[in-house]
């Protein structure tokens, strides 16, 4: 019955995220239809509607998808760790400590170098990994308890004040490099060309296959202390690498799809509430969650709002931060 | 420990209270001082001298100082008391150490009703502005107040902490939102970032009297306050109204935040630093720490209006951001000290 329920839940996802794929596809600021996405998948189509689906829409696409993905899981990981449901990169910091390394190497670095954009993704990872260490000490009582709630005051704290260090530094920079991270903070898709998503999709890709094999370990951290040592857990070790592993991934789709909060919150509650706690589960259909949210936001902004472009981690913040509230109101 | 041991022999020392005083005030003079010598334009120390002894002489010297400066620099110190305030006494209200009108979404809430008149009404007289920032601010207090407040058990501090955060993301992204898809950017822009670039004695005078009045009615209410912040229980043997005086209070906190939301924008982060910074000298007890803490609150805003404009002339580095350089550290040493988080 209950594996039923699963299999059923996954398909219905994945036929909602097939379903988004396309309305995304073929809708938005150029007219197009259905109809037209066919023909140039069959091959029968003007070059223009070729280069706008191809070279436009398809890979801002994937960038949605990719990193909905990444900051779905790492919601999840997070989640399991600080066992918090409330927990979420955005909310931890992460994002921007990655975005404020970022900014640096913007602003500071030649961006035609290719040698740049290359080490980009290790740069944001240092700067994530640095902010989550900053904040995890911050609230780490004397007798080495993580305070759940120390640890999302912090989190908020720190990101805050992170994006304001993020302005004075880019006050100082020409005009071009200040619209993009203006844009990137308020979390602007602009990860969608093929040469970036070449190089970070493999990446990705790597680390999802390492989280997915780390599911049995997640399973047991979730269980109380005592439990997981007693069925020979190394804790702090695992710990340690589900912060790391979380901590890439939001690292690296924050570099793809910009500054977005809450799609880890959001995705990672509703893959609990429905599907339970086995992390083998729990942990795909909360990436497939993920990459609906996300593409569904930026679609939005795509489509309703054509030619004022109104980033999609504003349109994901205006859905996350009710559901937040409306969660925060039903736990205690 | 060592903390802890040390605040109540400072609490029994009064005459620090002078000497943080004097510090202050001596901060306060030479902030003032330079906030009029330097600038974008500097001068030297004669020709400031020269045009304060003949104010009326019409000169490009005269002009700078007189419509420019001094505005600019009165903003800064009124700006700074009010917020330094609003954040003692939230922090007062609600007994929770990190609890400031901008962390906890007030101020975005200003800030959302200002993006929404600019979208809807256009332009607008000053006393406007200061009513829709008013009006903004009440919402996101309210709102902020019915989902932390749980029946029977008053209002939760993680959850204030948290539903604050989280009204003050939610109404910035709005914000965002209505500013782009309206074309507001060039009117917002600086605003959000925090500026005070932009003042004139016209603005000046309709502000002044709302933040002067809730600084005043403060003052008035201090020794309530202090008795409020002790204990809920305690208060109440002591035979105040709890309810009507943390309303009232929270209505001056209102009045200070939105009247200087409206000149400066959202800043957040001075009503929790000040306020600390000043309670370690002088204890708790607001009688001392609110007119205290107003008065550093009006140097520190000086000062960081000083920094704004020399760090990069002539552009002016955003309010915002040297706030936050200089209060991460605060806040984070703040969450440490913190026992009952």
């Amino acid at each position: 019955m209950k594996k039923n329920k699963q299999s059923f839940s996954i398909i219905l996802l994945i036929s909602l995220l097939l379903l988004v794929f396309v309305l995304s596809l073929s809708m938005g600021y150029a007219k197009s239809s259905l109809i037209d996405v066919i023909e140039v998948l069959v091959g029968k189509s003007s070059s223009s509607m070729i280069f706008i689906i191809t070279k436009i829409r398809l890979p801002r696409i994937i960038a949605c998808m990719l990193g909905g993905a990444s900051l779905a899981l790492s919601g999840m990981l997070l989640q399991t760790l600080t066992k918090n449901p409330l927990a979420d990169s955005g909310i931890l910091g992460i994002n921007t400590g990655a975005g404020l390394v970022i900014t640096i190497m913007v602003g500071f670095l030649d961006m035609t170098n290719p040698m740049t954009i290359a080490l980009m993704p290790l740069f944001a990872m240092i700067g994530g990994i640095l902010t989550i260490f900053i904040v995890y000490f911050m609230s780490r009582k004397k007798n080495n308890n993580i305070s759940p709630t120390r640890l999302i005051i912090t989190g908020v704290g720190m990101s805050s004040m992170l994006s304001g260090v993020m302005v004075s530094l880019i006050s100082k920079i020409n005009d071009f490099k200040m619209t993009y991270i203006v844009e990137w903070l308020s979390g602007k898709v602009n990860g969608g060309d093929w040469t970036t998503l070449a190089i970070f999709s493999p990446l990705l890709l790597l680390i999802w296959i390492l989280t997915y094999s780390r599911s049995h370990s997640l399973n047991i951290m979730n269980l109380n202390e005592q439990t997981a040592l007693a069925l020979g857990l190394n804790l702090q070790r695992e710990r340690l690498y589900t912060l790391i592993l979380s901590t890439a991934l939001a690292s690296l789709s924050v570099v793809l799809v910009g500054n977005i909060t809450f799609v880890g919150l959001v995705s990672g509650h509703i893959t609990r509430r429905f599907l339970g706690n086995d992390h083998r589960i729990s942990l795909p259909a909360s990436m497939l969650v993920g990459m609906i949210i996300l593409l569904l936001a930026d679609t939005i902004g795509r489509i309703l709002l054509v030619g004022t472009g109104i980033p999609t981690g504003i349109i994901v913040s205006m859905i996350g931060a009710p559901y937040f509230l409306y969660l925060m109101t039903t736990i205690d | 420990m060592y903390r802890e041991a040390k605040l109540p022999s400072q609490k029994n020392k009064p005459n620090h209270i002078w000497l943080v005083f004097f510090t202050i005030l001596f901060l306060f003079l030479i902030g003032w001082y330079l906030g009029l010598r330097f600038g974008a334009i500097s001068y030297s120390h004669q020709d400031l001298i020269e045009v304060l002894r003949h104010p009326l002489r019409n000169s490009k010297l005269q002009d700078v100082i007189f419509d420019l400066r001094f505005p600019r620099t009165i903003a800064a110190i009124l700006v700074g008391a009010g917020m330094a305030q609003a954040g003692a006494i939230m922090q007062g209200v609600t007994r929770n150490p990190i609890a400031d009108p901008g962390l906890l979404g007030i101020n975005a809430g200003a800030g959302l009703a200002l993006i929404l008149a600019q979208a809807f009404i256009g332009s607008m007289h000053y006393s406007l502005i200061i009513l829709v920032c008013l009006l903004g601010s009440t919402v996101a207090a309210l709102l902020i107040f019915t989902l932390s407040y749980r029946p029977r058990k008053g209002y939760n501090q993680l959850r204030l902490i948290l539903a604050g955060a989280m009204i003050a993301t939610l109404f910035s992204a709005i914000g965002q939102a209505v500013t782009l898809y309206f074309n507001l950017s060039t009117q917002v822009i600086g605003w959000q970032a925090g500026g005070l670039s932009q003042i004139n004695w016209r603005m000046l005078s309709i502000v002044t009297p709302f933040i002067l009045l809730g600084l005043l009615l403060a003052q008035l209410f201090a020794h309530q306050l202090t008795i409020l912040s002790l204990d809920e229980t305690i208060s109440k043997a002591l035979g105040q109204r709890t309810l009507a005086m943390t309303i009232s209070l929270l209505a001056i906190v209102l009045l200070l935040s939105a009247a200087s939301v409206a000149i400066v924008g959202t800043v957040s982060f001075i009503g929790l630093i000040i306020p600390h910074f000043i309670a370690l000298f002088v204890g708790k007890d607001y009688r001392k720490l609110l007119p205290l803490a107003a008065f550093a609150g009006a140097t520190f805003m000086l000062w960081v209006d000083l920094f704004s404009r020399i760090i990069n002339p002539p552009t002016e580095t955003p309010i915002n951001a040297i706030i936050s350089i200089i209060g991460l550290p605060c806040f984070l040493w703040l969450i440490r000290r913190g026992k009952n988080l």
